[in-house]
């Protein structure tokens, strides 16, 4: 009796290599696949990154990209250098129609003040990006606002705010953040890695406020 | 007398003497462990090579570039290819209705800017690369059909099908940021961020754009279906490649507008492969296979499988000179018993049943034994030459189940146990019953 026991052993312990050995390589079964969400930014010098180390971990926008979106996110940085609200509408805007992004964020009006662009031209720009990116069907459109440190910001702000609530979009206040302007190589200064860790963060908090 | 009762005085006999017995099929079981793990390790390498190239797989796998053929590289295993030329889906249909094609696989290669995970692994951090962004090529493959193409998992695993937030880094990633293969599993799990590049002139000069995914990397692998650092469902390079194909024209060179950047052709075993690459090039296209490679690797690998198989042969007489020895033995010992069989009406043929029987059963035991322990040790040597061969980025052994080979095995134990029990029988039959009990 003993003899076959062992034999049925010797048999199951053969049985048992076989099965383990017959295991191949492969993918899992469960796909990773879902939803996306689209994120674009919109911006001058600051948004584009200017003035940090590396912009695609120290710049706000990605910052931003990295930890209040998850992450199955696309996220494109339309911002460029030395953008007033002119040069966005023409170069930047054209963007949201093209990606039909959920999320826009927007950071513009910083070279409009050093340009000096007229406050009336100025709403008026304003009035017309909102347009552009509303027609892009973006379902939250989050515009922040001028720091002081900026310069003389109050008139722009007001136009900002006023389009913004006229927009039904979403503010993000920067009038009582410290930000501080760092020398930048032979460019005007520009928001310093600090910063933009504080200018990410006010955005974060918009976006989680409403996080729908 | 019956089978039965041969078989039943067979294994009365096996257990008056089971140490005899056990030692008998011991070395049975030696030889058979012998000549069946060195065989599953030549079938194991041949499976690598030769069935490979025989049935289809990876290394009888042709690449196709997008290229036309160069009329200078004739005959090479890596020809330089020809003026650039686009493979999409009806260059792909085309090659695949050529005669003796298996199947033909797409390759994506689009460029990217890889950001090394943040948080690196501290093995890396130690030689890292200052975090700089890395610029190369992000591979997209159909992960279906992993195990046609030339990619082998190191460490973790592959990304889900269709997946777009998991990636597979090559061995060369880890080497840009100062990593081996040996600390591969320090970085599965950790996250990385892709930027597919899209230029523009942005009115005030050429610009660069990026389209930013995150994707957790989900294992390491080695592979040469294309050139890249990182590899990612098709899904996930195709939706790259669709914003980076909307870059301005540029200056000559311009950018590659193909939507596969390589084909992979496997064709129906090595002996066909010229004549698929001879088609492919009539097509239009250039092609590369190591084929020239395999051949030689075919020769050596079946010199080494004689070789393995004569060593194992030797281990398995010796074990049936072993079973004879007993035998001759066991008949000395048992004349009396011998003798009364025969007084009681046995005849010689029912004394060498006896006898066969029970060379057969210490065989046929000792077979089964051996074609186990032979399974597991060859398990075992895969094991450790598979964690040789992913430590040095190379692809893996995988090891079958051999039944026809266990089969054989246990089969050839068994009937060389009866050739080496036949003569002892024979001469425990032809003994007369007077001289038998007349001995003891």
């Amino acid at each position: 009796m003993r003899r076959y026991v062992v034999l049925t052993v010797v048999a199951l312990v053969a049985l048992g290599a076989c099965s383990t050995a017959s295991k191949s390589k492969g993918p899992a079964s469960e796909p990773s696949t879902g939803p996306t969400i689209t994120v674009l930014a919109l911006g001058g010098s600051a948004t584009e990154g200017d003035g940090v180390r590396d912009r695609l971990r120290d710049a706000w926008p990605y910052l931003v990209f990295e930890t209040a979106f998850p992450r199955s996110t696309v996220f494109v940085n339309g911002a460029l250098d030395d953008a007033t609200l002119q040069h966005a509408i023409t170069a930047q805007a054209p963007l949201a129609a093209q990606l039909k992004p959920d999320v826009i964020e927007v950071w513009l009006g910083a070279d409009d003040v050093t340009a000096r662009t007229p406050i009336s031209l100025f709403r008026a720009e304003f009035h017309q990006l909102l347009d552009l990116l509303h027609a892009s069907g973006a379902r939250r459109i989050i515009v922040a606002d001028l720091p002081p440190a900026l310069g003389s910001t109050a008139p722009y702000n007001t136009a900002i705010h006023a389009q913004v609530a006229a927009a039904h979009a979403e503010l993000v206040s920067l009038a009582n953040v410290a930000i501080a302007l760092g020398p930048t190589d032979g460019l005007t200064p520009q928001p310093d890695t600090a910063s933009h860790r504080l200018i990410a963060a006010a955005f974060e908090r918009r976006i989680d406020q409403n996080p729908g | 007398m019956t089978w039965r009762d041969a078989i039943a005085l067979a294994r009365r006999s096996v257990g008056r003497r089971g140490g005899r017995a056990a030692l008998t099929v011991l070395a049975v079981a030696l030889g058979a462990a012998l000549l069946s793990s060195l065989l599953i390790a030549s079938t194991a390498a041949k499976q690598r090579v030769l069935d490979q190239v025989s049935e289809g797989g990876p290394l009888s796998g042709i690449k196709v570039d997008a290229a036309a053929p160069s009329p200078v590289a004739l005959d090479s295993d890596n020809p330089r290819p020809g003026p650039p030329r686009r493979i999409d889906d009806a260059a792909l249909q085309s090659i695949a209705r050529l005669p003796d094609v298996v199947s033909v696989l797409p390759i994506i290669a689009t460029p990217m800017v890889f950001e090394a995970p943040a948080v690196l692994p501290a093995a890396a951090r130690a030689t890292d690369n200052d975090g700089r962004p890395i610029f190369d090529s992000l591979i997209g493959i159909d992960l279906s059909r992993i195990n046609d193409l030339p990619v082998t998992l190191l460490s973790g695993r592959l990304p889900d099908l269709g997946s777009q937030t998991e990636v597979a880094v090559t061995s060369d990633f880890l080497s840009r940021i100062g990593m081996t293969t040996q600390n591969a599993a320090a970085i599965v799990g950790t996250e990385l961020t892709l930027g597919a590049p899209r230029d523009f002139d942005s009115g005030i000069g050429r610009r660069t754009r990026a389209r930013w995914t995150r994707a957790e990397i989900v294992g390491v692998v080695s592979q040469d279906a294309g050139s890249g650092l990182v590899i990612s469902s098709l899904d996930l390079a195709r939706a790259a490649q669709a914003w980076t194909a909307l870059s301005a024209p540029s200056t000559p060179p311009a950018p590659p507008t193909s939507p596969y950047a390589d084909l992979f052709v496997v064709a129906h075993g090595l002996n066909r492969v010229t004549e698929v690459r001879t088609e492919i090039n009539n097509v239009g296209y250039s092609t590369s296979a190591p084929e020239s490679l395999i051949t030689q690797v075919q020769r050596y690998v079946h010199v080494v499988e004689l070789v393995l198989a004569g060593i194992g042969l030797i281990g398995l007489a010796i074990a049936a000179l072993g079973i004879s020895n007993a035998m001759l033995a066991a008949i000395r010992e048992r004349r009396r018993e011998i003798g009364v069989l025969k007084a009681v009406g046995a005849t010689d043929r029912d004394v060498r049943r006896v006898f066969l029987v029970e060379a057969g059963t210490l065989g046929f035991v000792g077979g089964v034994l051996g074609a186990t322990i032979g399974f597991v040790v060859a398990r075992i040597l895969a094991t450790v030459v598979n964690s040789y061969l992913s430590s040095e980025g190379l692809q893996t052994v995988r090891l079958g189940v051999p039944v026809a080979l266990l089969v054989a095995v246990i089969g050839g134990a068994t009937l060389l146990a009866l050739a080496a029990g036949t003569l002892p029988a024979i001469r425990a039959a032809r003994m007369p019953a007077r001289q038998a009990i007349g001995d003891e």
